[in-house]
């Protein structure tokens, strides 16, 4: 394990983290501002990936690509709001998830349909092909670092959004005391449609993101909702600082672990045990973390209890 | 009610008789497709328990189902291939009776479901959903990251496991196994219902707080159910092994989570029948309209959408007109 | 002093820099009912809180018949004697009014964990379960829906879920609110015939239940005891009469 190795994962697990922020953050507002927990959120992730496939074959152009996953992803989740999100909201939890679990088959089921079963493909722009050197002697992946300075680019937008806006302004309070502001006259249901696109598009250029290293694929986005979840139970339901701090937490974990366990096994056991062993383990890691914050602190390390 | 029970009753009938009429016409596609129904329906009474009367929104059932099955798988791989399982610190050798599985597979997914139970109780609402849901996808990587037992591709057991004096390869012989669990599972189901366990546990789903303020722990109450709930999945897991003589990690994702729940909902929460008429309609859909189009999730989604959004009650509550305890 | 059965001392608790309640000194003697009143706001229902268990205190002592109960949790403190009504009647709306009342009977009968026998079938529990249903007149309903039942059945269910428990001690919580003059009547008669076994911590806006009832009567303000005595010590309080604003009390 080297130095230079090190610090490689350590970007990649940032760079994960970044991507997990995106989709975590829209999540976590969601629910924070109306109560709504949605396991589709993956779909717009891969929804978001969909779009810019389209695009980037029918243009050619990455960037258009880009804005089409966030526009494409908005249109989405505002039109899923409006026909069956919006009546929910006063729904308890069971019927949330399982309606929006069915959401999944639904539109799942609906893009491979129409786009069958074989995976698109988005390529990562000739800008950002290839390494650039950094800190001297690692030589990093150009795209990868622009995906992290998106990352966080848009962690700081949402920061600005949040605390320095009206919009903001009521997304805050609307966390705090939904009755009250639709008292004090806020267009409760044209907020709510707002919070919900702007999560899913964040989803959905996350989506796109990722789509370039990966493949575009019907289902991509339910492994990162999964871990997404995980981050918002570490991090605290309705904190977007908990939702940051918990992406980098997991992300970092989950990249370093899956590497450096089985190699850090070998100094105990048996090399070829060790791989098996390490790499199982380290896919379990950041559930075993998860577990043991939710011990200590039952409500994530921000949420409210 | 008296609807409801006629109902109840058609079911168990159609569970016998369309088995017979394959044995009958030798057409042993609907002996196991009956059996697969029975099998789901023994996963959905389990979780019924759980979520339908006590309310627990447990999204990781497929932890236990899956765990159930691969206990199994392994048992039978390492009898089958004749590997020691274990030898430190007594030989462990694997099994290929039912008898012997069964147990084991019971003892494992209690403990599974107490630890998971122990753990994820002391949360609820959301965070309930979600530690469930992750614990169960934390053993679903694992599986597909262990290459011993096949990892993403599954365990085949090319011999079904035995049981004394039957020939279990024979479908309808199977088949009448897994009814005999089904009424057992029913039979503890009913009875745990209606005993004053079963009152706590009812009365925990409407009102927690005034549960407690007459002096029921509520944790011990809710963890029992879970353990009860998770252990019966976990024998329906077994079954499916033997069923399909495979097991993989699918049987550990949370979409087969969704799917339990699925049928509980749709055939009714917080009825006994309910997961019994969930499973076979999911499996009718299946058949039927899987034969028309691969994407017939899709219209699984719909349907369930639109059940949530305009008949909450399920299947089954649209015979009951007393539906005080539903939405 | 060995007479108390409740006695609780220095009890308060803040939110942040605001004292909910700021040490609460409040005893209840065997045999008396000890009413606690006092306006909106003034801490009555974060006192209960603290007192069943649900509101952790940030400093003070709870003894419960010379045992310190302090640190105990809210279930602990029902299993061990304390028993309380809510302010909004808190059932179990799709059980009936006696299934209610069996609920409340499992933890003493020690029946809570009995999985497998039919509990229709346990006639002990029935009758008992009838006989309390006598005792607060809800017995004609039994047999009906909670969900059902009128707001005024539904309060004097809450306290036959109370009743139900055999406590050390009892805390209603506003047990009056909503009834009418021949429901009221019928919970004083039947407070007076409690009280003689088990003592009661009764909180009301009710002035003519209190004077009814009350043995003594403590007068909380601002999270803060300011006056304890008999009802016409109390009725004849400048200081009381300050606090609820020159209102007649």
């Amino acid at each position: 394990m080297t130095n230079i190795l090190f610090i490689e994962q350590l970007l990649n697990g940032i760079q994960f983290g970044t991507m997990l922020f995106l989709m975590s953050a829209g999540l976590t507002l969601i629910f924070g501002v109306m109560g709504l927990i949605n396991l589709a959120h993956g779909s717009f992730y891969m929804i978001g990936a969909f779009c810019a496939a389209l695009v980037a074959g029918l243009t050619g152009s990455f960037w258009l690509a880009l804005g089409a996953s966030l526009c494409g992803a908005a249109i989405a989740g505002v039109l899923i709001e409006i026909l069956i999100i919006r009546r929910l909201y006063r729904r308890d939890h069971l019927d949330q998830v399982l309606a929006t679990f069915a959401l999944i088959l639904l539109l799942s089921e609906g893009v491979r349909w129409y786009f069958g079963a074989f995976p698109l493909y988005l390529s990562i722009p000739e800008s950002l092909n290839g390494t650039i050197p950094i800190f001297e002697e690692i030589i990093y992946s150009k795209y990868r670092l622009f995906i992290i300075l998106m990352g966080f680019l848009i962690a700081i937008g949402l920061y600005i959004l949040i605390t320095k806006t009206r919009l903001g302004i009521r997304i805050r309070a609307g966390q705090n005391d939904r009755e009250m502001i639709s008292a004090l006259g806020v267009d409760i249901s044209k907020l709510y449609t707002v919070v919900f696109a702007l999560g899913a598009s964040l989803a959905g250029l996350s989506g796109a993101l990722i789509g370039a290293i990966q493949s575009v694929e019907v289902g991509m986005g339910e492994p990162i909702l999964i871990l997404a979840f995980v981050v918002i139970v570490i991090g605290g339901i309705g904190s977007i600082k908990g939702a940051f701090i918990g992406s980098i937490l997991v992300g970092v974990t989950d990249t370093l672990g899956r590497v450096f366990l089985p190699d850090l096994l070998k100094i105990f056991i048996e090399p070829s045990y060790a791989t098996s062993i390490g790499s199982s383990i380290g896919s379990m890691l950041i559930y075993i973390l998860m577990a043991l914050i939710l011990i200590t602190k039952p409500s994530g390390l921000f949420g409210k209890s | 009610m008296i609807i409801e029970k006629f109902f109840n009753k058609w079911i168990l009938f159609l569970l016998i008789i369309i088995p017979i009429f394959g044995l009958i016409f030798e057409e042993p596609y609907y002996i196991t497709l009956t059996t697969k129904v029975i099998i789901l329906a023994i996963a959905g009474i389990g979780l019924n328990l759980a979520l339908g009367y006590c309310g627990l929104i447990s999204f990781g059932h497929a932890a236990f189902f899956g765990t159930g099955g691969y206990v199994t798988g392994i048992l039978s791989f390492h009898a089958l291939n004749e590997e020691l399982l274990f030898s430190w610190p007594i030989d462990i050798f694997g099994s290929s009776e039912m008898l012997i599985i069964w147990p084991v597979a019971i003892l494992v997914c209690a403990f599974l479901s107490l630890i998971i139970g122990f753990l994820s109780l002391r949360t609820s609402g959301v965070y309930f959903i979600m530690i469930t849901l992750a614990f169960a996808q934390m053993l679903y990587f694992f599986s597909i990251s262990w290459p011993t037992y096949g990892g993403e591709d599954g365990l085949s057991i090319y011999v079904r496991n035995s049981f004394p004096m039957v020939n279990t390869m024979d479908p309808f012989t199977f088949y009448f196994i897994c009814l005999v669990w089904l009424m057992i599972t029913l039979f503890i189901s009913f009875k745990l219902i209606n005993s004053a366990f079963g009152m706590a546990f009812q009365a925990i789903k409407q009102n927690e707080e005034r549960v407690k303020s007459v002096g029921i722990e509520t944790y011990k109450v809710k963890l029992i159910v879970f353990v009860i709930s998770g252990t019966m999945a976990g024998l329906a897991g077994s079954l499916y092994t033997d069923l399909n003589r495979f097991v993989s990690p699918s049987v550990l994702d949370w979409h087969t989570s969704g799917e339990i729940m699925i049928f509980v909902i749709l055939g009714g929460m917080a009825r006994l029948y309910g997961p019994i008429v969930g499973a076979a309609f999911f499996i009718i859909l299946e058949q039927t309209l899987g034969t028309y189009t691969e994407n017939w999730q899709f219209w699984l989604g719909l349907i369930l959408i639109l059940e949530i959004l305009y008949a909450r009650s399920g299947i089954l509550g649209l015979f009951d007109k007393k539906k005080s305890n539903e939405k | 002093m060995k007479n108390k059965i409740l006695n609780i001392k220095n009890l308060s608790k803040s939110y942040g820099a605001f004292k909910v309640t700021d040490q609460i000194a409040i005893d209840l003697n065997f045999n008396e009912i000890h009413a606690l009143i006092g306006p909106n706001g003034a801490g009555k229902s974060t006192l209960i809180k603290q007192i069943v268990g649900s509101v952790k205190q940030d400093r003070g002592s709870i003894l419960l018949d010379q045992e310190d109960i302090t640190d105990l949790s809210d279930v602990e403190r029902a299993k061990i004697g304390i028993s309380r009504t809510f302010q909004v009647s808190s059932i179990i709306p799709s059980f009936s009014a006696i299934e209610n009342i069996i609920l409340s009977l499992l933890n003493k009968s020690n029946k809570t964990f009995q999985l497998f026998k039919n509990i229709k079938d346990n006639n002990e529990l029935e009758l008992k379960a009838k006989n309390i249903l006598r005792e607060i007149e809800l017995i004609e309903n039994s047999g009906m829906v909670a969900s059902e039942l009128s707001h005024g059945d539904r309060r004097k269910l809450e306290v036959g879920l109370a009743l139900a428990m055999n406590p050390k001690v009892f805390l209603f919580d506003e047990p009056m609110a909503g009834l009418d003059e021949s429901g009221t009547q019928m919970m004083i008669n039947l407070f007076k015939k409690i009280k003689l076994n088990t003592p009661i911590l009764l909180i009301e806006h009710d002035m003519e239940a209190v004077f009814a009832l009350a043995d003594r009567v403590s007068v909380i303000n601002y999270g803060k005891i300011v006056a304890t005595g008999t009802v016409d010590q109390i009725r004849s309080n400048e200081l009381v009469k300050d606090v609820y604003l020159g209102y007649e009390i």
